[in-house]
């Protein structure tokens, strides 16, 4: 993940909602169409890069953690919904 | 005492007796609700019942704003009404005229007191207010193991965002100290860093049960939370403190669940959509570049750059050309003058020769007459040997000798047949 971050140019510290703020703004940009071609050739690219980036962010939460914690502060997981009384 | 009653009489003469009591007339009876039946007509039917009795009740349509809409089996309520006598069957019921959940005045009033207190220190205070995270890494919820609630949450989280990590700390909602225990796990959230938001609520309940989220611990330790805190306790109208301290309300804890989190699909479908706009307008500005670039791209000068070459051949040319025409001029210029210089000389060399001719003429006319041809001219002969060398000597010859025998008018060879040396 490091070295896929390092390789897409993504500053590490931006979140997921700043990163689809600025590819909203780019996409704006090339939009406005103003940009001389090799500037949206470069938007482009960090454009896809950043889409990678959260589609990326969005999949990898994929592990399901339903857990919970006891009175000692033990954590565990619930298995099923059974699990929880109802 | 002679009269004899029907017994619709007798009701209603008991019925008058009742009403007309100062005390009966209209009373105020404590108890708890049960066998609670609403009908279509709008009018409920139930036994009100303490630990030592019970009396049926009736709550009709026109009363029925008068009493809280939360009526239902097993709460606790004070009624207003009047005991009668039902006519047709002499069944002895209270007509309710209004209803009220016991304890909710006092509630109510200790609520309005303590909003103001908690108001006015700022605990409320919007300025105070954390912003949910767009996309938690983790929710903890804190709200009680057994009930809807909880299965709620997990299934619209599961819904909207799948593999979303959720940590529950089970919690009592409802009951004296169940405050103490939820701000208890609202610490130990803030303690451990459990998460990066908290859903604290509960289901919909009397405002007996809601309590525990009006106290002032839940209330502060909500406000005190740096995690930041959605609140659902209840159904949509029910406001509690834990609301109003809380960073966000949400109406119903399902309600929390989706505040909590975006829905993913619609995330990966916005991603989608950026990136194919994007694509689409990279395409756009490819294809407008080539629109400028196409007639450029057709201009002879890149299209055939052999042109270049052709036309630099050609001015060459054209230089060779005038050049070789300047060339031929001057040329032509310095023959013309070479030529009248040849001419000059020639016409010189012409009249020096003519003079050399004339000169020559008059000698060799003269010359003519010393010639042995000119003797020749008048009758005479030369001999001469094969190698042209006159012979003057008779003595020279030999018998046999080939000569030449010149004429002025031709030659003859011969051969000397016999010398006869000394004078003829």
């Amino acid at each position: 993940m490091e070295e896929k971050q390092q390789q897409w140019d993504i500053p590490t510290e931006m979140t997921y909602e700043q990163s689809i703020a600025r590819l909203e703004e780019i996409v704006t940009l090339l939009e406005r169409g103003e940009t001389p071609l090799d500037q949206s050739m470069e938007l482009f690219r960090e454009g896809i890069a950043l889409s990678s980036w959260c589609s990326e962010y969005l999949m990898s939460m994929k592990e399901e953690m339903v857990k919970l914690i006891d009175a000692e502060g033990a954590v565990a997981p619930i298995e099923s919904m059974e699990d929880i009384h109802g | 005492m002679n009269k004899v009653y029907s017994v619709l009489e007798l009701n209603r003469a008991v019925n008058e007796l009742l009403a007309q009591d100062p005390v009966l007339g209209r009373i105020r009876v404590r108890g708890e609700i049960s066998g609670l039946k609403k009908y279509p007509s709008g009018h409920s039917y139930f036994t009100l019942k303490d630990e030592d009795a019970a009396v049926s009740c009736v709550l009709f349509r026109q009363a029925s704003r008068n009493a809280p809409e939360t009526m239902r089996d097993g709460i606790k309520v004070v009624l207003m009404g009047r005991p009668n006598l039902y006519d047709k069957t002499g069944r002895f019921q209270l007509i309710v005229d209004a209803a009220e959940e016991e304890g909710l005045g006092d509630l109510y009033q200790r609520f309005l007191k303590l909003k103001e207190t908690l108001e006015k220190e700022g605990l409320f205070d919007p300025s105070n207010k954390k912003k949910i995270p767009y996309i938690p890494k983790r929710i903890v919820a804190i709200t009680s193991e057994a009930g809807a609630v909880i299965r709620d949450i997990i299934h619209v989280l599961q819904r909207r965002f799948p593999g979303i990590s959720l940590l529950l700390i089970p919690v009592p909602v409802q009951g004296a100290g169940a405050e103490r225990e939820i701000a208890a796990a609202i610490e130990l959230a803030n303690f451990l860093k459990l998460g990066d938001v908290l859903i604290v609520g509960r289901g919909g309940g009397s405002l007996l049960d809601l309590q525990p989220f009006n106290e002032e611990l839940t209330a502060r330790a909500i406000a005190a939370s740096d995690i930041p805190v959605i609140s659902a306790v209840g159904h949509e109208t029910d406001f509690t403190l834990s609301d109003f301290a809380a960073d966000l309300r949400a109406p119903t804890p399902s309600a929390a669940a989706e505040l909590a989190v975006p829905v993913k699909a619609e995330l990966l479908f916005r991603i989608e959509q950026l990136t194919s706009s994007m694509e689409q307008q990279m395409y756009k500005a490819i294809e407008h570049a080539g629109h400028r670039l196409r007639p450029l791209a057709e201009r002879p000068v890149l299209s055939r750059p052999e042109a270049i070459v052709e036309r630099q051949m050609a001015r060459r040319e054209l230089l060779n050309h005038r050049l070789s025409s300047i060339w031929e001029k001057l040329w032509a210029h310095e023959e013309n003058k070479l030529q009248s210089a040849v001419q000059r000389a020639e016409q010189t060399m012409r009249i020096k020769l003519e003079r050399q001719t004339a000169r020559r003429d008059k000698s060799h006319e003269t010359l003519l007459a010393l010639s042995p041809l000119s003797v020749l001219n008048r009758g005479y002969s030369l001999v001469r040997d094969k190698e042209g060398v006159p012979v003057i000597s008779a003595k020279k010859l030999k018998q046999g000798q080939a000569v030449d025998i010149v004429w002025h008018d031709g030659k003859a060879d011969a051969t000397i047949t016999k010398t006869y040396p000394g004078k003829e």
